[in-house]
């Protein structure tokens, strides 16, 4: 059995005999936690050091290789006594719970129960004296949940805190290597921003410096400077490093190119700790400090911490300065030709934005050599990032599928799979809102990793993939949906059974290949069901529960041992599944008396097989990825390759997503409606210029019916394209502008609120008819032109304004997350445009609108920039981003 | 077009009451039924949607033993115990008893006062409709019966056979009463719950305000008076036109926003309100309405229409836990709604009203109901004939003479009428009702008769 140790929670001090003054001040370490696959602590555990007893692992593993039920938990070590007297011990805990303090069991409530409060008999413990603890837990089923608290004179019932902690866990604490460095190197600029020559640059032996309102060197101001310090810091020992900041304004710090404190923002003096870095004894690391003061009084102060070492300012000793400056590296600018155009457009349609490299890496390649790498990558997993936090001892909970899907969105190489998740999210909707899956991120997170692994598979395996898994089954209520019963007028439930025909395959009318409605001799549309099919659909998807059970019996159906295992696909109780004939699609038969799997297969095969699926599905995506309005031209070449990939198969999601991507109204009107190019004639043909280099053959222009108002000259005419949704939007400022986060994870949580934030998170739509039913149309002039404008339902006065500010505020100074951890976009990497706003401006619009910007709009840009006070170049490049980030022109994509 | 600030605001209150009001070209939609109003003259309706479709069997429950009896038999899983409801006495009896569910003791109270009524088994129609025509399909039906989205959208614009959604009916009431608003500084239609197809219209547009904070303006620029350059940049590029359809009508609701933020800044700021109303979701959106009602003065408005929402409705899975506190939400928010309207002087002109997507199947499915048709509404305010029941409770045996089948009602009075009652009330003359509701001819009455 693995045995896993992992040390990295070790912050406290060991007794050495020079710094033994210091033991209590800086507390404990916690406990050492034993993890058993079973319920008695028996057998060889899992190890891993816990900070404090703070747990809520819900209906999820505690830890890589415990199950999600039936483990026990014993954790061990000493706890120390703060003050002289009394104490009360108290747990919470679902299930079973034993603890002991000096030997003395105080807490014995070793059963089955949802969570309770247990009060320990009370104990008399002397201040500083360590007494030996011993905590044993155990989890049958359902919910688990454990916290350890405490009461003593003066206080009332708190967590216990790590500080009082102790897991007895030995460390040597090897020698410490002297250093024979000086410091490092200082470069001082005359602005906020870093930018332009140093104007002073000299060697200074350590960062700790209060220049309270005067200026930090001759010759510079007192406010309005920045300092960047560079060199190499040499590790005194093998050991987990803390490094902390004292900073009045922003300040920054990069360890080998990692960035570790991040707090770049106009502040008073604000302590800012990294997560522990570990380093090898007599290894050097690059260092990069950097600074700015705004205003008023001004610290920078760089100090560290570790086993053995308190904190301190970093001796000079340990750093050794950089013979020559830092040079930030600068984004390369792209000339704004027509092939960089179409390229930045592509990937607005097939990734979370373009960027510069991006765009580089695209026309390198060429589309369809980046589509081939595109649909060969490896997946970005949800669940792996979750359960990579959860092993290092963090709490999980609903917000951090969130988190690690901003991740990815913003840095997962696996762009186009990434996207097509969230477009076939937005299809086969499952909602954090509702209560159902509030709360569950493993079912958030599986569900999520399964569209994606399906998004270049097979529809017919998505379709079954999603009917199975639970966090469906328990959107819909498949799971557990059990067969009629006539003695007590229960019928089947219908609510998958309707939402399914409605909304993941077919819809309710019949449809042409080009998407129009079929219609019935008096001219009216033709349902594609009635009630008598969704009775039969829903007796099909009855008798199936909670996957991964040995026994099905009644007894399990009601209570399942593997409840909220949302790892596996649900399971059938033949017991409890309608066994008579079920009428599906266009008079097709699931004869009586087959097994819930038989009955399954024909229902999926009998819906995969409706000639509306690729219509249906194929539009849909066509309005995720590039347009609202697609013409029918384009709706029905889609359809035609989801109904025959050209080798024979239906349903090849690959192929329908190059079909999509690479149609030529995707990418034949790649300067369409900026103004430049594209007229559509009275009869409807588009007149294009002929300057194309896109590597695929461009198709025949294609004729929509089209009023002589799609000319394209009157203000307000013309349809194409579509709204950006806000995720979209804000993954992409994210991308476009390099943000830098902590880790590299993006630990936005609670982001979507419509006053200030997105007003949008994945797999948070508040029904199953998603955040807009794909045939939405905004009332007024986009109604009255009979066109459709999904994403506007997401428009509205308080949106609209919410996310402008938002978007604001994480342009001009990082987004501050709930979290504590920063996210700010790499200016430096861009301010080298400034000199010249106009080319800056022409960066903006590739690169944020594929070069759809208007000559209006950008002399506005240009004559604002151009106001900005030269010494702020920061200022000038923010002012433009913001500029185009919030326009009318760049929220739509043409 | 130049920029200058006066241009700016008028050009955004036109844009903010639908610039159909102030234009001829819109000169049909702006008939009026009532004479020149007294210069007091103040009506809103106020429709609560309850989204996902109430179970209102599980509202009003007849509680007559053998009624009861058969309710329990129908729904033993999700019955609400007899000892439990609460009895009330309508005005005019049908020969059957009647109560509410235990969790709408705010509603009751308010039925028993005479300000709260019952609408039975409402729901869209085509035409009358019985259960023989239902079964031998020769009943011309709404489209797309028992679907979430459609009977959402068929409930908001009562136009049952039309596929696109269209203007609601509250947007067409809003189309022809507009007028009255002669100095309107904001749309009459507002919104504390997002998009909707009940005020949907082609010239009055949906101000959707925040339920916590109305209305937000733009932060770091001053685009109506800011000297800085960025702000004037911001400035010209709202001011600039694009020949795009969505990039100019994302503009228009920018654009909107700041001019109403101004005023609705302003008059929130002044306002009084001493009436604790619950917070949480219909709370804060109802509190909203009570605030901006009480700032009416200063928006210029004699008649407006509010839109606000409660969701989770759709009580498949686990009803007996779900429901309940849906119930209590609504209840003790309405109850409190009504005490701030009072407070506030305006009870008697501000009608609230419910809609719901549609009932529930009477028959339960395990430990739910599925999607039915007709439902049971409720009609709150000192307008309103309250603590009766109106139209016609239906006959809640399965496979009875109401019934489809498994209880999904057939309506027996449809929305044209619910809604025509309403919108007569609000001032729409005789003659409009048939614009608004082109169908109201088809059925008996065009008031159902709960209104003063």
């Amino acid at each position: 059995m693995k045995f896993i140790v992992k040390n990295y929670l070790l912050t406290f001090i060991i007794s050495l005999s020079f710094f033994s003054v210091t033991v209590l001040a800086q507390g404990g370490d916690g406990l050492k936690g034993e993890y058993y696959t079973n319920v008695s602590l028996s057998g060889t555990p899992l190890i891993r050091y816990d900070k404090n007893i703070d747990f809520d692992f819900a209906f999820a593993s505690p830890l890589t290789g415990i199950d999600i039920d039936n483990f026990s938990i014993r954790w061990t070590g000493k706890v120390q006594a703060p003050v002289t007297g009394s104490y009360t011990f108290t747990s919470y805990s679902d299930d079973g719970i034993r603890v002991w303090v000096n030997g003395v069991k105080l807490i014995d409530n070793w059963t089955g129960h949802g969570g309770i409060y247990d009060d320990g008999i009370s104990i008399n413990l002397v201040a500083g004296q360590k007494y030996d603890i011993k905590i044993e837990y155990y989890e049958g089923n359902g919910y688990g949940q454990l916290q350890m608290y405490w009461a003593y004179p003066g206080t009332t019932r708190t967590l216990i805190p790590q500080s009082n902690l102790f897991s007895g866990q030995v460390v040597n604490i090897p020698t410490r290597i002297s250093g024979n460095g000086s410091g490092l190197r200082a470069e001082y600029f005359q602005n906020v921003d870093l930018y332009g020559t140093p104007v002073l640059i000299r060697h200074e032996a350590q960062i700790e410096n209060d220049y309270g309102t005067g200026s930090p060197a001759s010759g510079i101001w007192t406010d309005w400077f920045s300092i960047r310090w560079t060199g190499e810091m040499l590790a005194p020992i093998t050991e987990n490093i803390t490094f902390t900041s004292l900073s009045d304004d922003g300040f920054q710090l990069y360890v080998n190119d990692k960035l570790v404190i991040s707090n770049w923002s106009y502040h008073a003096t604000t302590t800012n700790n990294s997560e522990p870095f570990p380093v090898i004894a007599g290894q050097r690391y690059s260092i990069r400090a950097e600074y700015f003061d705004g205003g008023g009084n001004a610290t920078a102060k760089l100090h560290w911490s570790f086993p053995g070492q308190t904190d301190q300012a970093i001796p000079a000793q340990y750093l050794y300065p950089a013979t020559s400056g830092f040079v930030a590296p600068l984004e390369p600018q792209l000339a704004l030709t027509p092939e960089n155009q179409d390229a930045s457009r592509f990937l607005m349609q097939a990734t979370y934005g373009p960027t510069h490299s991006e765009i580089s890496n695209l026309r390198a390649k060429g589309y369809e050599g980046w589509l081939t790498e595109q649909f060969n990558l490896p997946q970005s997993s949800h669940v792996q990032y979750m359960n990579i936090l959860r092993d290092e001892g963090r709490r999980i909970y609903g917000e951090q599928f969130n988190e690690a899907f901003w991740t990815f969105a913003v840095t997962g190489r696996d762009q186009l799979r990434q996207r097509m998740a969230f477009s076939l999210s937005q299809i086969f909707v499952i909602s954090q809102l509702g209560g159902t899956l509030e709360d569950k991120p493993f079912g958030l997170a599986t569900y999520y990793d399964m569209l994606g692994r399906n998004a270049f598979g097979n529809y017919r395996q998505l379709l079954e993939d999603v009917t199975l898994h639970p966090a469906m089954g328990k959107y819909l209520d498949m799971l557990a949906n059990e067969k009629e019963d006539a003695t007590i007028n229960r019928i089947p439930n219908e609510n998958y059974a309707r939402e399914i025909l409605q909304l993941f395959s077919i819809g309710l009318y019949q449809l042409n290949l080009d998407g129009s409605l079929k219609l019935d001799a008096l001219g009216k549309p033709i349902p594609t069901y009635d009630n008598e099919e969704v009775k039969g659909f829903a007796r099909v998807f009855t008798g199936w529960n909670w996957g991964g059970n040995a026994t099905r019996t009644d007894s399990t159906w009601n209570f399942p041992p593997k409840q909220y295992d949302f790892s596996q696909p649900m399971q059938s109780w033949v017991t409890k599944h309608s066994t008579g004939e079920k009428l599906l699609l266009n008079g097709a038969i699931a004869p009586s008396g087959q097994t819930p799997e038989k009955d399954l297969k024909d229902a999926l095969d009998n819906i995969f097989n409706h000639p509306n699926v690729g219509v249906f599905i194929g539009k849909q995506l066509i309005q995720r990825l590039v347009t609202s309005n697609p013409s029918q031209q384009y709706i029905s070449r889609v359809a035609s390759v989801f109904n025959n990939n050209g080798s024979g198969v239906r349903g090849d999601m690959k192929a329908v997503t190059r079909a999509i991507l690479m149609d030529s109204e995707a990418r034949m009107d790649s300067r369409a409606g900026y103004g430049i190019d594209r007229v559509r004639t009275s009869r409807g043909n588009y007149n294009r210029q002929s300057n194309r280099s896109v590597t695929q053959p461009i198709g025949t222009p294609n004729v929509e019916a089209l009023t002589e108002a799609d000319s394209g000259t009157i203000p307000g005419s013309v349809t194409t394209g579509k709204l950006r949704e806000p995720i979209l939007r804000y993954a992409h400022l994210l991308r476009a502008f390099d943000a830098q986060s902590i880790g590299g994870r993006y630990r936005f949580q609670y982001i979507d609120g419509q006053e200030w934030g997105t007003g949008q998170s994945a797999l948070k739509a508040t029904s199953v008819f998603n955040f807009f039913e794909p045939d939405y149309s905004l009332p007024g002039a986009i109604t009255t032109a009979g066109a459709l404008s999904p994403e506007f339902k997401l428009a509205n006065e308080t949106s609209i304004i919410g996310n402008t500010n938002f978007t604001r505020d994480t342009i001009y100074g990082g987004m501050m997350t709930w979290t504590g951890f920063p996210i700010t976009l790499n200016h430096a990497r861009y301010l080298g445009w400034i000199n010249d706003p106009g080319k800056m401006v022409d960066q903006l619009n590739l690169v944020m609108m594929g070069g759809a910007m208007t000559g209006d709009m950008k002399a506005s840009i240009v004559r604002g920039v151009n106001g900005v006070w030269d010494g702020n170049p920061g200022e000038k490049l923010k002012s433009a981003i913001f500029l185009v980030a919030t326009s009318k022109e760049y929220v739509i994509q043409k | 077009m130049k920029f200058n600030r006066r241009a700016f605001i008028h050009q955004s209150i036109c844009a903010a009451m639908g610039a159909g009001a102030m234009s001829s070209a819109y000169g049909d939609f702006a008939r009026v039924a009532a004479a020149v109003p007294p210069a007091d003259d103040y009506k809103a309706l106020v429709c609560l949607f309850l989204y996902g479709g109430n179970d209102g069997d599980n509202c009003i429950i007849p509680r007559s033993q053998a009624e009861y009896n058969n309710y329990y038999n129908s729904r033993a899983t999700i019955a609400i115990p007899q000892n439990q409801l609460l009895p009330i006495t309508p005005k005019t009896s049908d020969g059957r008893e009647y109560a509410f569910n235990p969790n709408l003791s705010e509603m009751k109270a308010l039925f028993d006062s005479g300000k709260l009524a019952v609408m039975a088994n409402v729901g869209p129609l085509v035409e009358v409709t019985s259960r023989t025509a239902y079964q031998t399909k020769r009943a011309k039906l709404p489209r797309s019966l028992f679907s979430h989205s459609d009977q959402q959208v068929i409930w908001s614009n009562i136009r049952p056979e039309e596929l696109a959604s269209g203007t609601g009916w509250g947007g067409r009431v809003a189309d022809l009463m507009n007028s009255l608003n002669t100095n309107g500084q904001i749309s009459m239609s507002v919104s504390t719950s997002g998009a909707n197809t009940f005020q949907a219209s082609n010239t009055i547009a949906q101000y959707q305000v925040s339920p916590k904070q109305g209305s937000i303006g733009l932060n770091g620029v001053d685009v109506i008076a800011g000297t800085d350059s960025v702000s004037k940049a911001y400035r010209e590029m709202l001011e600039q036109e694009h020949k795009g359809m969505f990039e100019t009508e994302y503009n228009r609701i920018m654009k909107r926003a700041i001019s109403a933020d101004q005023i609705v800044k302003a008059s929130l700021a002044n306002v009084n309100l001493t009436t604790q109303i619950p917070a949480g979701y219909l709370g804060n959106q109802l509190k909203m309405i009570a605030r901006l009602i009480a700032g009416r003065s200063s928006f210029g408005l004699k008649r407006q229409i509010f839109f606000c929402s409660l969701g989770g409705f759709d009580t498949h899975g686990d009803e007996l836990a779900e429901h309940p506190p849906l119930l209590r939400e609504m209840s003790s928010t309405l109850g409190a709604f009504y005490n701030a309207l009072t407070e506030l002087g305006v009870a008697s002109s501000v009608t609230t009203f419910t809609a719901s997507d549609f009932g529930r199947t009477f028959r339960a499915n395990g430990k739910g109901s599925d999607h039915g048709w007709g439902n049971h509404h409720f009609i709150l305010g000192d307008a309103v004939k309250g603590g009766d029941i109106y139209g016609k409770f239906p006959n809640q045996t399965i496979n009875g003479p109401d019934d489809t089948e498994l209880g999904r009602w057939i309506p027996t009075t449809s929305c044209d009428q619910y809604a025509a009652t309403l919108a007569s009330w609000f001032g729409v003359s005789a003659g409009d009702l048939t614009t608004v509701f082109p169908h109201l001819g088809r059925f008996d009455t065009a008031n159902v008769g709960f209104m003063m």
